[in-house]
């Protein structure tokens, strides 16, 4: 079941990624996802993009690296299209690379679809290598000793425990459907699951909050703090270099990367055929399937 | 700390209503517990006993919401007005599913959390906490993972997460119901050892009433809301009838007592009653039976004929990243009309057998054959028409707006004409006593009623092979009967049976043959009584016999056939023949 194997779920490890205190691992992932978020432009991207896959394959977690990539790829294939296909305007006139049909591929929609996709697959990668190298729980520490208050932290560490808890709790419904003779396949087949879903998770956690509260949750008092997890100079350290990167890099990426500023891809018309083609072909599959799926329902 | 008040707690014409109910959950209730007492509080599923065991904390009505009437007072103050937070000194709260993952860590910071929400210092919080789980016997563990725990360990861990803010009173609600044997045995010794050695003051809710029979100082017995009855152990236990006819079963040793036709108030440990009936079964002989019990006739009618529908070879799934196997080379057969209880302790592989058995999983190495056809090349909803299976939480395999068509889903899947599906709905619906419930949600009734109609509809399909997964778990004493009555039927009708439960009372009643996992690994597979004889193999997989059949080890051979009984029905012809037969015999005279 690809639900058990979500690419965001803690991967056990013992690498120094995985030892790292979760607050300059968090501070990081911020700065890096405002850089993304401010910069499009393909060159940091590519950069912020390889040097999340080298912390990755460092830390021993590429499987879900790729998991996350292969979940994204259509998604990815479907960016390029719309731009493609989408009406570009070039401030300083649009250079056309090649002609399928009445679609125009421009240098410049090219440069943004490439830009569009590159941010994706940064943001996604920088998040899942935070993600599975940090437990959830150190997480829940991170958020508290940056002064997040504790039940924002909570909800946050909740949620994310609830997340995989959901696909569990779907895989089963699902199995259940199977094993009553019922299709699992399609949307007439999703929307009753759902319920059981919801009302299994709704169930558990009003338990949870039952119990959290029995056991003193949100008593008037000033809560204490029983794990003070390590938290070195050094951390401490890198915890400020991330936020400084987080303020050079946006400045950065503002001035000189921003949104006017998306470099046109001038490549050769087979090229942009080539890639054009490959994407549009992926997103038709994934139309396709969805609407086989649709129409078996 | 104060002297707290006595009685500790105290309710007068207590009473809660739903918001949106038609009646009231508790009705007039009056009640006192004093410092130190162990109450065990009885009541058929809906009988209002988890709302009397919550408002005593206030969680009703300050999170479940409703109108309250009456007085209520716990250690001097009333829990409508204090906030549920503020009770976490004073009285522990502990679920059947022990609901923890506060923080996600570990085990000794889920401990902590209590102890953070008191804003007690850092520094005092481990000798807190060691002591905490040093009293529920999970001393060392600080440092794992919850999820790494076994049910009876996330159990006592709960308890100790309840223990650490100090509480005098500990509140459970069916603390036992998803335990294994072992585990619910282990639990309770550790309410006993509160309640003996800390004074602490207990209220525990729980099907297995054996297990704190001879503990508890005292018997609540609920019904519709009000307290029917209130007494000690001996004298409300002991009238297993009078329970019986509120939908409580009352210890397997006291209803065996009374069918014996021993004098109410009846003894109500297996210890009792084997001191009693020693003195009039003739020949009781001391020690351990013959092993003749081996291969004495099974309980239910055998077969001569069996078409084997159930073929497991040599079979072995391990789940994806996980180090050991879930099964491991098991293989066993189940022939047409044979009932298989599958039992061990949690975590042992029963529910992935189940689910290697319909089809939802396949063997990694081995083959599974279910009525003639190979699992691992027909897809599920192809083994579905074969194969049905009801699963631990019904919630989760209910999809219909009513119960009618829930029942109904089935058939309409195998595509059966709607006459033909209405009848079956309709029989089923009777045979289930589910006629009133037939136009209401599933998904809106509790738990026990929707385990019923997800036994309905399966049953609607016709299987050949019906797969259970702990089927009496929270289900009382009418539904678990009716639960029993339709497994006969099914293997009545040449349906192969497979019930993988921790409830040896139930297998005893309905099954003729288990099988014990251990591990993963299929240690045996034998007639049950052969079963509950072997005292190294129960041992090893943390299982326990019927009470009905301790009573009799207990006894000794007495020289009646079968022997030693499995079920009520078979220790009341054993232990009636081998005493006097002058006593009246209930529902003993219907055992062929």
């Amino acid at each position: 079941m690809t639900l058990a194997t979500s690419p965001f779920a803690y991967v056990p490890g013992a690498s120094r990624l995985h030892r790292l205190s979760a607050v300059p691992k968090l501070v990081w992932l911020i700065a890096a996802l405002v850089f993304c978020l401010v910069a499009l432009n393909p060159v940091p991207l590519a950069l912020v993009l390889s040097a999340a896959w080298a912390l990755a394959l460092g830390a021993g977690v590429g499987g879900p690296m790729w998991r996350a990539m292969r979940v994204l790829g259509p998604l990815a294939a479907s960016i390029v299209v719309l731009q493609v296909a989408a009406p570009t305007s070039c401030p300083g006139g649009c250079s056309p690379l090649a002609t399928l049909g009445p679609l125009t591929i421009t240098a410049e929609a090219l440069g943004r679809g490439i830009a569009y996709v590159l941010r994706l697959l940064a943001m996604a990668s920088v998040a899942v290598v935070v993600l599975v190298t940090t437990r959830p729980a150190d997480f829940f520490g991170a958020l508290r000793r940056l002064h997040a208050p504790h039940p924002v932290a909570l909800v946050l560490a909740t949620t994310m425990d609830l997340v995989p808890l959901l696909g569990r709790e779907l895989a089963i419904v699902l199995d259940a459907q199977r094993a009553r003779g019922l299709r699992t396949t399609g949307i007439r087949a999703l929307l009753p699951a759902l319920l059981p879903v919801f009302v299994a998770a709704f169930e558990r956690v009003g338990r949870l909050a039952i119990s959290m509260e029995a056991r003193g949750y949100g008593a008037g008092i000033a809560r204490t703090s029983y794990r003070t997890t390590a938290y070195g100079r050094m951390d401490r350290a890198l915890a400020w270099a991330g936020a400084g990167a987080g303020v050079i890099g946006a400045t950065l990426g503002l001035a000189r990367w921003g949104v006017g500023s998306v470099p046109a891809v001038a490549v050769p018309a087979w090229a942009a055929v080539g890639i054009v083609g490959v994407a549009a072909l992926a997103f038709a599959a994934v139309i396709g399937r969805a609407l086989v799926a649709v129409a078996r329902a | 700390m104060t002297e707290p008040p006595d009685p500790v707690i105290a309710l007068a014409g207590f009473g809660f209503r739903h918001v949106a109910a038609s009646r009231e959950a508790l009705d007039r209730v009056t009640l006192e517990v004093r410092l130190g007492e162990y109450v065990g509080v009885l009541g058929a599923p809906g009988a209002g006993v988890t709302t009397l065991l919550t408002a005593l904390d206030g969680v009703v009505p300050q999170l479940v919401r409703g109108e309250t009437f009456g007085a209520i007072s716990v250690l001097g103050r009333d829990p409508r007005v204090v906030p549920v937070r503020e009770w976490a000194r004073h009285v522990g709260l502990v679920f059947d599913d022990p609901s923890l993952g506060a923080t996600q860590a570990t085990v000794a910071d889920e401990v902590a959390f209590g102890l953070e929400n008191l804003g007690v210092p850092a520094a005092e919080m481990d000798p807190r906490i060691t002591a905490a789980l040093n009293s529920v016997g999970l001393a060392g563990f600080e440092s794992r993972v919850p999820s790494t725990l076994s049910g009876g360990e996330l159990q006592r861990l709960a308890i100790a997460c309840a223990l650490v803010t100090g509480p005098s009173i500990l509140v459970l609600d069916e603390p036992s119901a998803n335990l294994d044997p072992a585990g619910r045995r282990a639990v309770f010794g550790i309410l006993r050892r509160l309640n003996r050695e800390h004074g602490v003051t207990i209220l525990v809710a729980d099907q297995a009433v054996e297990a704190f029979a001879d503990d508890a100082t005292r018997i609540v017995v609920l019904d519709q809301g009000r307290v029917v009855a209130d007494g000690v152990p001996a004298d409300v236990l002991g009238s297993p009838a009078t329970l019986g006819r509120l939908g409580i079963r009352s210890t397997e040793s006291a209803v065996l007592g009374e069918a014996l036709g021993l004098p109410a108030p009846v003894p109500t440990t297996v210890e009792q009653i084997a001191r009693r009936l020693g003195r009039r079964v003739r020949g009781a002989a001391a020690g351990l039976p013959a092993r003749r019990a081996a291969d004495s006739t099974p309980a239910a009618g055998e077969e001569a004929v069996s078409l084997v529908l159930v073929d497991v070879r040599d079979v072995t799934y391990r789940y994806p990243g996980a180090a050991a196997p879930a099964v491991a080379g098991a293989s066993l057969t189940v022939a047409a009309g044979e009932v298989v209880g599958i039992v061990g302790a949690n975590g042992s592989g029963k529910t992935t057998l189940g689910r290697l058995v319909n089809g939802l999983l396949r063997p990694a190495a081995g083959s599974i054959s279910v009525d003639g056809l190979d699992t691992s090349s027909h897809p599920v909803r192809t083994l579905a028409a074969h194969v049905s299976s009801v699963f631990q939480d019904p919630a989760r395999q209910l999809f219909a707006a009513t119960v009618a068509d829930e029942l109904a889903l089935g058939p309409r899947a195998l595509g059966l004409s709607e006459a033909r599906i209405s009848e079956r709905v309709r029989e089923l619906a009777q045979a289930l006593e589910l006629g009133d419930l037939l136009e209401r949600h599933p998904l809106r009734l509790g738990r026990a009623e929707r385990k019923l109609v997800a036994l309905g509809a399966v049953l609607t399909m016709d299987p050949r092979v019906l797969v259970l997964d702990e089927p009496t778990t929270g289900a009382g004493v009418r539904l678990a009967g009716i639960m029993e009555e339709r497994v006969r039927a099914a293997a009545a009708n040449g349906c192969a049976v497979l019930i993988a439960s921790h409830d040896m009372a139930f297998l005893g009643r309905v099954a003729q043959r288990l099988i014990v996992m251990d591990g993963g690994r299929l240690v045996a597979d034998a007639p049950a009584r052969q079963v509950f004889v072997d005292a190294p193999l129960l041992a090893m997989a943390g299982l326990e016999a019927p009470a009905v059949t301790r009573v009799a080890l207990r006894l000794g051979d007495v020289g009646a056939e079968p022997w030693p009984p499995v079920s009520l029905e078979e220790a009341v012809l054993a232990l009636r023949v081998a005493g006097s037969a002058d006593h009246r015999v209930g529902e003993g005279d219907a055992v062929p």
